[in-house]
């Protein structure tokens, strides 16, 4: 099965393809608009000779009860595989996820990415305020050491509903993960904490948005046993972001 | 893997070489949801669906079926699945192996 618009970095609806084959959508993400071009999801579907009326009603397009086992094949793992000599291993997680899409404004200042950084990468050298939230709140080596990854992307000039003249905004998007949700709440707490700080720091304004969250996804541990059974070299691993990366008992035991 | 299932990788290798002439842009893949990019890899992976004579089915909104029929057609279904569209500029390495071309992986 190859399934629709998993990735919300698009529509920002968290397993579109799958939650609207089960039925599951709220009908109000027919309004959700492609975050590039701002479509609806409804003109997108329609434009695609697709038909929104199945989620409008949240009506199932597939039976859970005539689905024995699924099985979901990955591929961000690849290049970890390839690195070991691996044909095959287990992803033993989905991370929690939560997407935090921000407008920011300064009156004093342009807010901008650090030059050369693409979308979604980590930058080695913060120079933007917002780039000291992730700075100050995430990659303190001093602090616990807990599993859990913070990417900022998409820190971009942007129209803002509350725009004004003398103020330039831009979107500035951050991706938390973390296999723990106690983990995801714990630094959710200090992200809003350091934006306060920041924002009287700079005088900046900062306008929090709706914020996207998907809990951790951990397969069941019977699953997880006979799928390693069946591996000549068994090897599991979490997904999500930067927790793409073996599930070894050091980085286990730092798990709260 | 144990047994005597294998994998065919002349096949993954042309679906990824087919795939990245698709929807590369630039540095990175880009398979937009309900775009261009996504309806290229669903057409790409229909087509070799087709050639395997697996049954194909598309839903209202979208997803595509391609089935190994069993002996009992009523007997639950197994299923397996992913998504084919990714994150803007998605990430790619080169992959190479022996008697073959290389072929690039997506990596959120």
């Amino acid at each position: 099965m190859a399934i629709r618009a998993e990735e919300s970095a698009w529509f920002d609806i968290a397993y579109l393809g799958s939650g609207g084959a089960f039925g599951l959508l709220d009908p109000a993400c027919l309004a959700i608009a492609r975050s590039d071009n701002g479509q609806s999801l409804e003109a997108t579907l329609k434009q695609r000779g697709f038909d929104p009326q199945p989620i409008r009603a949240r009506r199932r397009l597939l039976d859970p009860s005539g689905i024995r086992a699924y099985l979901e094949l990955h591929i961000e793992q690849g290049p970890t595989l390839v690195a070991r000599g691996l044909p095959a291993a287990v992803v033993s997680a989905y991370a929690a996820a939560s997407a935090f899409a921000m407008h920011a404004a300064s009156a004093s200042m342009a807010i901008r990415a650090p030059s050369g950084v693409p979308t979604g990468a980590t930058p080695s050298r913060p120079r933007s305020p917002f780039f000291t939230i992730w700075r100050a709140s995430g990659c303190n080596k001093k602090r616990p050491a807990r599993i859990w990854f913070l990417t900022s992307g998409s820190c971009s000039p942007t129209r803002h509903a509350r725009a004004e003249q003398d103020r330039r905004w831009t979107r500035f998007v951050l991706d938390l993960r973390s296999l723990s949700d106690t983990t995801m709440e714990v630094v959710a707490a200090e992200h809003a904490l350091r934006r306060s700080g920041i924002s009287a720091a700079y005088r900046v304004r900062i306008d929090l948005g709706a914020t996207s969250d998907s809990p951790a996804a951990v397969m069941d541990s019977r699953l997880r046993a006979r799928l390693m059974s069946l591996l000549d070299r068994p090897f599991e691993m979490a997904s999500g972001a930067g927790t793409t990366r073996p599930c070894s008992p050091r980085s286990a035991s730092r798990t709260p | 893997m144990a047994g005597a299932i294998q994998p065919d990788l002349d096949l993954a290798a042309s679906l990824f070489e087919a795939l990245s002439r698709a929807t590369r842009r630039g540095r990175g893949i880009v398979r937009d949801s309900y775009g261009d990019g996504e309806q290229a890899a669903h057409d790409i992976t229909r087509s070799a669906a087709d050639a395997a004579g697996l049954e194909v089915s598309i839903d209202p909104i979208g997803n595509l079926s391609m089935t190994l029929p069993g002996r009992d057609r009523s007997a639950p279904r197994i299923v397996m699945g992913s998504h084919l569209d990714s994150v803007p500029q998605a990430a790619t390495s080169t992959v190479r192996r022996e008697s073959s071309p290389a072929y690039p992986c997506c990596r959120r």
